[in-house]
């Protein structure tokens, strides 16, 4: 223990959203000791303006500088305009969550290419209601069945399937009910994908040694503050003209 | 004027509760009353729809509500759509812009609204759809002679063809034929800077006064 304690002076601390909750509490019980973890409230990402100032309240609240790691993308830009204040933060460079469980980034770029128009869930988005059903639920709350279809018609004309994507078979096994249930009512084709955990993993194991942003990783110093544009990676794939 | 007003209350309480059947009702009565339909989109539909985006920006109304207010605009834009054209006489135009949402990415709402806006602000609009290439744009604005590429992401996995775009138009020397105009959800002013793009449109109001700058026409 002492000497966990003198390789991680600066304590060590993960802010994710409750959405990533299951996926990664398993990965923080193995190797690095974690002083703090907290999740924050699921539904903060339909409000990105809300979102900001939940995360930069919890940061501003931590008394003691820390590397905090925010199990979070860029989320709608909830998190540009984030300060560190006295804090090192760790961001994964991505716009979303769906590639820390998809297995990594260039796996869920090249899905995008290939499925345009998927509708990925995990076990933490159907846990927190955000999948097709729970929306359609919630929103004749509101409005009439005829104006909540006409929601969801709108909302999802152009997909074309569900993809449950999930760390192990059991994961999977657990939500395939219901995501298979929001797919069928969308009409659209239904799929699984068992994902590996060793990107997120790593992700949270090399953003407690980084000493610079690479690939994967924003690294932002005490008195930083993020934007959009460092989400914002390159493409693999450089466009080639047919015609010059 | 009392006919217009009329005109004003009943389609601006279609979109914003996104009647899109009610508001082609009332499109039509108004062309039935020989109200000009460009004003119609002037004086009634932009102010709507910007107040709309503003009360979204403000977490008043959420995104179904917008996705079906513009929804409602679109179904009013394709009842006064053949009068417009109609009406278009060749000065008026103002050039011609193909746009898209970039390859990987199948939101469309947002350009779609552009796309209408432009069109009705004097542009000949090319409206390619969603998931659109590099490939498809380039070659669709060069057949068709546009002044304008415009591209629209809502996913950051297909910011990155813009620039894509905008250099390959460098690399090839089409930069000085073609302009670009950019926007989306994730899409700053400083992202398109830092591409290089042309123009950069936070709403579609704003998309169109580049868009006519663009083209020397403000």
């Amino acid at each position: 223990m002492e000497s966990q304690k003198k390789a991680h002076a600066e304590p060590r601390g993960l802010i994710g959203c409750e959405v990533l909750r299951g996926a990664v509490e398993p990965l923080l019980k193995v190797g690095l000791v974690w002083d703090f973890v907290e999740f924050l409230d699921a539904g903060l990402h339909t409000s990105p303006q809300k979102l900001r100032p939940a995360i930069q309240n919890r940061l501003d609240a931590i008394s003691i500088p820390s590397r905090i790691f925010l199990a979070y993308g860029l989320c709608g830009n909830g998190l540009e305009g984030l300060k560190s204040g006295k804090h090192t933060l760790v961001i994964p460079r991505n716009g979303d969550c769906i590639p820390l469980l998809m297995g990594s980034y260039k796996l869920y770029a090249a899905d995008l290419l290939e499925n345009p128009g998927t509708y990925y869930l995990s076990e933490g988005w159907l846990n927190n209601d955000f999948h097709p059903i729970g929306q359609y639920n919630e929103w004749l709350e509101s409005y009439n069945v005829k104006t909540a279809r006409r929601m969801l018609d709108l909302c999802f004309k152009h997909y074309r399937r569900v993809l449950l994507m999930g760390f192990t078979r059991e994961e999977l096994e657990r939500g395939r009910s219901l995501a298979s249930e929001g797919a069928d009512f969308l009409g659209l084709d239904y799929m699984e994908k068992l994902s590996s955990p060793q990107y997120l993993q790593t992700l949270l194991k090399t953003g407690m040694e980084l000493t610079e942003s690479n690939e994967d990783l924003i690294l932002l110093p005490p008195g930083g503050e993020t934007d959009s544009m460092m989400f914002i990676r390159e493409i693999e794939d450089k466009h080639i003209p047919s015609e010059t | 004027m009392a006919a217009f007003d009329e005109v004003k209350e009943t389609m601006g309480k279609a979109i914003v509760e996104g009647d899109d059947e009610g508001a082609a009702e009332i499109a039509q009565k108004a062309l039935d009353a020989d109200i000009d339909p460009t004003k119609i989109f002037k004086e009634i539909i932009t102010p709507v729809l910007t107040e709309i985006g503003e009360r979204f920006g403000r977490l008043e109304i959420f995104l179904p509500e917008v996705l079906l207010a513009a929804d409602a605009a679109k179904a009013i834009f394709k009842v006064l759509k053949p009068v417009i054209e109609a009406q278009k006489i060749e000065d008026a135009h103002l050039g011609k812009v193909v746009i898209g949402t970039m390859s990987g990415d199948v939101h469309e709402i947002g350009k779609d609204i552009v796309a209408i806006m432009l069109e009705v602000n004097g542009f000949e609009v090319n409206n390619l759809g969603r998931d659109v290439s590099v490939d498809t744009l380039i070659n669709t604005a060069r057949q068709e002679n546009a002044q304008i590429i415009a591209m629209s992401s809502l996913l950051t996995t297909s910011l990155p063809y813009m620039k894509d775009m905008i250099n390959m138009l460098r690399e090839t020397g089409m930069d000085k034929q073609f302009k670009t105009l950019v926007g989306g959800g994730p899409v700053t002013s400083e992202w398109a800077a830092a591409i290089g793009a042309d123009g950069y449109g936070k709403d579609a109001s704003e998309a169109v006064l580049v868009a006519k700058k663009l083209v020397g026409a403000a």
